[in-house]
């Protein structure tokens, strides 16, 4: 019998994240439905939700990425 | 623990979603006290971790007299960063990790979880065929 490990399910951050977020701060609700908030630093979004319980993230440029390294 | 790829809004060259492996972290000041929780990409091109400089003063990461680091990426150029750490907790494995980190300020960083300790603590197996990732404490 095959046992089905469990997988984490991942943030569904295309339903809530759009081209307006692109190069922005956001808070998001912790089940990231809804977008609490958006600036454009990391204080204004703190600031704005100041409650413990959100998401923040610096929403990338919608461009592939490459590494880093020293 | 396996964990699915995150859906991002950019496309591949075929107009492919792109999806990276990303990890939930709860992000501690210097006296394990939990801030903030955000989002982290798994970068195994990255030596060390890189953070936006803009979460040190949440965290109470004090860059004032930190070491100063040039890193490179594939554009010309260095960019300038200093180098801190980062204390966190993976929220699904509720480890607690302090790991070395390059504050850097940038538009197109927030966290890269990058190889130095991270990668000696995890065993980390990407498997983008199945658009899943594993981490499992390494056995040392």
């Amino acid at each position: 019998m095959e046992i089905k490990e469990k997988i984490i399910k991942s943030p569904d951050l295309i339903r809530v994240l759009g081209k307006e977020h692109e190069n922005k701060w956001v808070a998001l609700s912790v089940n990231y439905k809804k977008v609490l908030a958006i600036g454009d630093n990391l204080p204004s979004i703190l600031k704005a939700v100041p409650q413990r319980e959100k998401v923040v993230m610096k929403v990338l440029p919608n461009l592939s990425y490459a590494p880093l390294t020293f | 623990m396996k964990f699915d790829y995150t859906a991002t809004l950019v496309k591949d060259t075929r107009g492919k979603t792109i999806k990276r492996p990303m990890l939930e972290l709860e992000l501690l000041n210097e006296k394990g006290e939990s801030v903030l929780t955000a989002l982290a990409l798994i970068d195994s091109g990255a030596d060390t971790t890189m953070v936006n400089k803009q979460y040190a003063i949440p965290l109470g990461v004090d860059l004032t007299n930190a070491t100063e680091v040039d890193v490179i990426g594939i554009a010309n150029g260095k960019v300038s960063t200093r180098t801190a750490t980062l204390r966190f907790k993976i929220k699904q494995t509720e480890d607690e990790l302090v790991i070395p980190a390059n504050y850097v300020y940038s538009n197109n960083v927030d966290i890269l979880l990058g190889e130095e300790i991270f990668f000696d603590k995890y065993k980390i197996k990407f498997e983008k065929d199945h658009e899943t990732f594993e981490i499992t404490k390494a056995k040392k």
